[in-house]
């Protein structure tokens, strides 16, 4: 019989008006710590993991969904070779992306561009997303305006409810 | 004789279903309560069928008989005894065999359980439409899909065996089924849901009736999905668990539509809202299982994981195409007229909640969907080829995956109806600082990144927020504070609270390098000193494998390449080492060409993967708990619907629950004590069946 | 049956105001006949609804069943149609090859590796295609080796046969700058120093058709 005993605790009491003060230091040290821990340096990566992110960003062309960075067949570590070596050389990332664009094709760019029809696959969801919230908004203004239709509660219902409320004796069942 | 015995079950199970369709069909239309309640014996037919063609299947796989097509294919002699079982899900028309199986089960369990008011239309057309599911699936093992062919062999053969990567981990003898049991079980609420719709009765009796099997099959999708991951991190040895490829996708997108009824059900459980949505929602998460079914076994899709093509693509897609035309003629049909009145007052308020939870998970299957599906979107618009891969699919579930967990952690202190914002400052404030507490302790740790502290600040938060509900419920009720749907819900929040939690940990800070070593030779990665001593060469049945022999901070790991006797592809085996910290995985690229020559090797470091399985398997135990019936409420507690007909609270065999919603706001002011809301939404069904 | 009436038609829809519910034998055959009065009246948000995600999805559907499976798609390659990269390096014989050398000739530049077996099988076609060229000195074979050592290939080309270029070594660099996805693979480079087709797995007909072609291609405007 747990059950009855919580029937009905009072609720603690909301202070008003003291609920952001209460806030303002939470807000501040998670503030600070977001800043803090953001833009401090990031502890130093070797070459390998730089070449690495990049591989990663490219198909490995012989296997399917892989990248070249995550893939072990025979081309994918040539082409992480060949990335450590023309970074060596000091060619940008774009300059590599490009190199292979060229090479295999757009395919070979994990990445979709996001000019062209690339593009579709980026705008797309947030589209969506906006249409979404706006179908949102629109549904809470119509209930809104719709919310005088509805029963409304007179004092005599609520003198029920706050009897109802009351606790319930000990041991119902 | 196999091949005879699995003829005979699939013509039994094609044959039970049609005429089960048919009977029904023509008891629902002239109202012969007679036919419907015959209509129910079908479903044992179609289960006998179904059981007589995976009998015949594992007995030929175990008796090595390559007279049948599909042990001819896919087994060998010397395939190990569990991955011989194993091997029927490892092919094709195997797996179409299992999911068969478990379909038929799934209709045979309803019929049962439905056995008392199987001449109630709206059964009666969950049924029909179950045995239409049936029908198209044993249509498949009966024409592309058939594993019972007679093959003549040759003296002495022995077949390849499975896919080499399908046999190199017992969890392969797992993850299928699990997975499947999970695709499969959202049949049951989708074909109710098509009743609902045909018969006009949308209103929440059959939602009650369905909610064990929603929450089941999503506790087991959830699973299927977690031990793919795992089997993909133990055996692939590309140091990931998850690659967005189609076939992950594939499996993610119902989990995403599911996840979003689960949660919207809630709002027309308690409210009597957003009944053609929460509809929509089932047809959509069944479509897509069916969809993935599709992109998976077509061919059209590459992926890592697909099935070896087949002509079975086009009878994939003309039965999507009529699920789609179904759901969504009937939704346009009925749709406008089923709506249920009623309004949700205010945004701030676990309906709204609820609403915002549907758009992200709406938008996050959106994004999944679009980026599976967009190379074949863009080869037909202009025949160019481009790719989607792991960036996008990052990058745009980042944000998507930070907004839910500010969600998680905001939802579950609302109350119904309306919240004030001071409310809300009061409740949120312990767990706002859990959050800043877990990203200060992250901060100490050294983490960096914008994205990852977001998940980390975010991650706490929810989990304080989950642990208040939890502790304010077993505070008042004992054990009792763990069970029920909000309570259970908790749990499983806390479960992907660790899972996201522990993917920001692993992809922001996760690390690899390549080393080439000779015998005896040290380099230092990451922290670890990692000496290579030498290979062994072990001779196993089905394969040889050369393991290289590594010594981490002196812990030994022998990370594998195997050659499988058949087809001599050359699988490897990475080697890994879990603690609660990090997990350090080695894979063997290269074998030295001598015995004292060079070894390549990759080595993997990332932190909290470990986190990832145990969150997965909380978030099944939560899922358990909240299909274990909550407290009985005591019929005088104040709950903001009055409960109808209290006299059904010993429980009703139907399934039936008295749920109303009375437009009445002013009762609902009790949701707003501190102590109320911790299982109100588990008052909102009175009566768990 | 008792609990027939007890169903969630009579349970849960009393309370409500929507005439489609309360009973499902009208709704069933009366389709817009309702006139009670609902709330959103003549709000047919659902209809309209169902009827653009229905378009979108068929058309989804139409993109899917004109799909080729992925392994039968073509083969395709930027460079085909461009001019062929730089093409230079030592031989398994000691010497040099430059493609520019060839200038005026077909060159098929054949991608392979001793280990793989497609090339194996390939392999007499070219010899064919070879043997037949040869004579006319109007095209020549090239192969490059896929990370393979020089007595494999030694060896591959003593027991297959075949006598031309053979370019070993580090040719990573070669096989990225082609584009190669997966050997075997030739690329046939027209007089003009132009890549005009790319094949994985070659016959002679089919060397000799495009050769037929490029040659009528460039007779034929003039």
């Amino acid at each position: 019989m747990t059950a009855v005993r919580s029937a009905a605790r009072p609720a603690p009491p909301v202070r008003r008006g003291r609920g952001w003060l209460a806030w303002a230091p939470v807000l501040a040290v998670t503030i600070a710590l977001l800043v803090f821990g953001s833009l401090r340096t990031r502890p130093p990566t070797t070459d390998a993991e730089r070449v690495n992110a990049i591989a990663l960003l490219i198909k490995c062309p012989e296997c399917v969904s892989q990248s070249a960075g995550a893939s072990d067949a025979e081309v994918s570590r040539q082409i992480r070779l060949d990335i450590a070596k023309r970074m060596s050389q000091g060619e940008s990332e774009e300059q590599i992306q490009d190199y292979y664009r060229g090479r295999y094709g757009d395919e070979v760019l994990l990445t979709p561009s996001a000019s062209g029809i690339g593009g579709v696959v980026w705008a797309l969801p947030v589209v969506v997303l906006v249409c979404a919230m706006a179908g949102l908004v629109a549904a809470f203004r119509r209930w809104r305006r719709t919310a005088d239709d509805g029963p409304r509660a007179t004092s005599a219902d609520e003198a029920i409810v706050s009897r109802a409320l009351q606790p319930s004796p000990p041991d119902q069942k | 004789m196999n091949s005879a015995i699995g003829v005979a079950g699939i013509v039994l199970g094609l044959l039970g279903s049609i005429c089960g369709i048919v009977v029904l069909a023509i008891g629902l239309r002239k109202g012969n309560a007679a036919l419907i309640r015959s209509g129910r014996s079908y479903a044992g037919l179609v289960l006998a069928g179904a059981v007589l063609c995976v009998v015949a299947m594992q007995r030929a796989l175990l008796t090595n008989d390559f007279t049948v097509s599909f042990v001819h294919d896919h087994s060998a002699t010397t395939t190990p005894g569990v991955f011989k079982v194993a091997t029927m899900w490892a092919a094709l028309e195997g797996s179409i065999l299992l999911w068969t199986l478990i379909l038929a089960s799934y209709t045979a369990i309803v019929a049962w359980r439905e056995r008392t008011r199987t001449d109630d239309p709206l059964v009666g057309w969950a049924l029909l439409v179950m045995l239409v599911v049936c029908a198209f699936f044993f249509l498949l093992l009966a024409g592309p899909a058939n594993p019972f062919g007679t093959v003549a062999i040759p003296e002495g053969y022995d077949g390849p065996g499975p896919n080499p990567l399908l046999q190199n981990h017992v969890l392969m003898a797992f993850h299928p089924p699990v997975l499947y049991l999970g695709y499969v079980g959202f049949t049951v609420p989708f074909a109710y849901a098509i009743g609902a719709l045909i018969t006009g009765r949308v209103g929440e009796g059959w939602l009650a009736g369905t909610r064990r099997w929603t929450l089941f099959s999503w506790a087991c999708l959830t699973a299927g999905i977690v031990m793919g991951a795992w089997w993909s991190y133990e055996v692939l040895g590309w140091g990931g668990y998850w690659a967005w490829d189609p076939v992950e996708n594939a499996s993610l997108l119902p989990w995403l539509t599911g996840t979003a009824y689960i949660h919207s059900v809630m709002v027309q459980e308690r409210r009597g809202m957003l009944r053609v949505w929460n509809l929509s929602l089932l047809c959509a998460t069944f479509s897509l299982t069916i969809l993935g079914t599709f992109l998976t076994r077509s061919g059209v899709i590459e992926s890592v994981h697909a099935f070896s093509e087949s002509g079975i693509g086009p009878l994939i897609l003309g039965f999507f195409t009529l699920i789609v035309v179904v759901s969504v003629g009937l939704i346009g049909w009925r749709g406008d007229r089923l709506r249920a009145p009623g309004r949700i007052d205010s945004p701030l308020s676990r309906e709204g909640a609820f609403l915002a939870n549907n758009v992200l998970f709406g938008a996050f299957a959106f994004v999944v969907l679009l980026g599976t599906v967009f190379p074949l979107i863009v080869e037909a618009t202009n025949g160019e080829r481009i790719s989607v891969g792991v960036p996008y699919f990052n990058r745009m579930s980042t944000p998507i995956g930070l907004t839910l967990l500010f969600l998680m952690a905001v939802a579950p202190v609302l109350p119904w109806r309306k919240a004030s914002g001071e409310l809300l400052r009061h409740r949120l404030i312990v767990p706002a600082w859990i959050g800043a507490g877990t990203l200060a302790i992250a901060v100490l740790l050294g983490a960096t990144g914008l994205s990852a502290l977001l998940a980390f600040l975010l991650g706490g938060f929810a989990a304080g927020s989950a642990g208040r509900q939890l502790v304010l419920a077993t505070r008042r009720q004992g054990w009792r504070g763990l069970v029920g749907r909000a309570n259970g819900g908790m749990i499983v929040h806390l479960g992907v609270i660790l899972i996201a939690v522990a993917i920001a940990a692993s992809t922001a800070y996760g690390r690899q390098t390549e080393l080439k070593l000779s015998p005896g030779q040290t380099a230092e990665f990451a922290g670890h000193t990692i000496v290579y001593r030498g290979t062994e060469q072990r001779l196993l049945s089905n394969r040889d494998v050369v393991e290289a022999i590594i010594e981490i901070d002196g812990d030994p790991y022998a990370p594998a390449l195997s050659r499988f006797r058949f087809g001599s592809t050359i699988v490897g085996t990475p080697s890994v080492a879990s603690t609660p910290r990090q997990d350090v995985a080695v894979t063997l690229l290269e074998l030295p060409a001598t015995a004292d020559g060079v070894v390549s090797i990759r080595v993997f470091v990332q932190p909290l993967i470990m986190w990832l399985w145990i969150g997965g398997g909380i978030m099944v135990f939560g899922t358990a708990m909240a299909i274990v019936p909550g407290r009985r409420r005591n019929p005088l507690d104040a709950v903001s619907a009055p409960i109808h007909a209290t006299g059904d609270t010993t429980g009703d065999t139907t399934g039936d629950t008295a749920v109303t919603d009375s437009d009445a706001p002013s009762i609902d002011k009790a949701e707003d004590s501190d102590a109320g809301d911790g299982d109100s939404a588990a008052s909102g069904v009175p009566v768990e069946v | 049956m008792p609990q027939h009436s007890s169903t969630d038609s009579s349970s849960t829809d009393s309370s409500t105001a929507d005439p489609a519910t309360a009973d499902p034998a009208t709704a069933d055959g009366a389709d817009g006949a309702d006139g009670a009065p609902t709330r959103d009246v003549g709000r047919q948000s659902a209809r309209w609804s169902a009827v653009i995600v229905g378009v979108v999805l068929l058309l989804f559907i139409g993109v899917l069943a004109t799909r080729k499976p992925a392994d039968q798609k073509g083969i395709s390659s930027p460079l085909v149609g461009k001019a062929v990269p730089a093409l230079a390096g030592t031989t398994i014989d000691g010497k040099r090859f430059d493609i520019d050398d060839y200038r005026g000739r077909y060159v098929v530049v054949n991608f392979f590796a001793t280990w793989c077996v497609p090339c194996t099988q390939e392999h007499p076609e070219l010899v064919a295609f070879q043997q037949e060229h040869a004579a006319k000195g109007d095209a020549v074979v090239v192969s490059v080796a896929f990370n393979d050592t020089e007595e494999n290939i030694s060896a591959f080309f003593a027991k297959n046969g075949g006598d031309w270029p053979v370019i070993g070594g580090d040719t990573g660099p070669t096989i990225l700058d082609f584009g190669v996805v997966k050997v075997p693979e030739s690329y046939v480079v027209a007089p003009s120093r132009q890549v005009v087709a790319k094949f994985t797995g070659v016959t002679q007909a089919g060397l000799n058709e495009v050769l037929a072609d490029i040659g009528k291609q460039v007779s034929g405007p003039r």
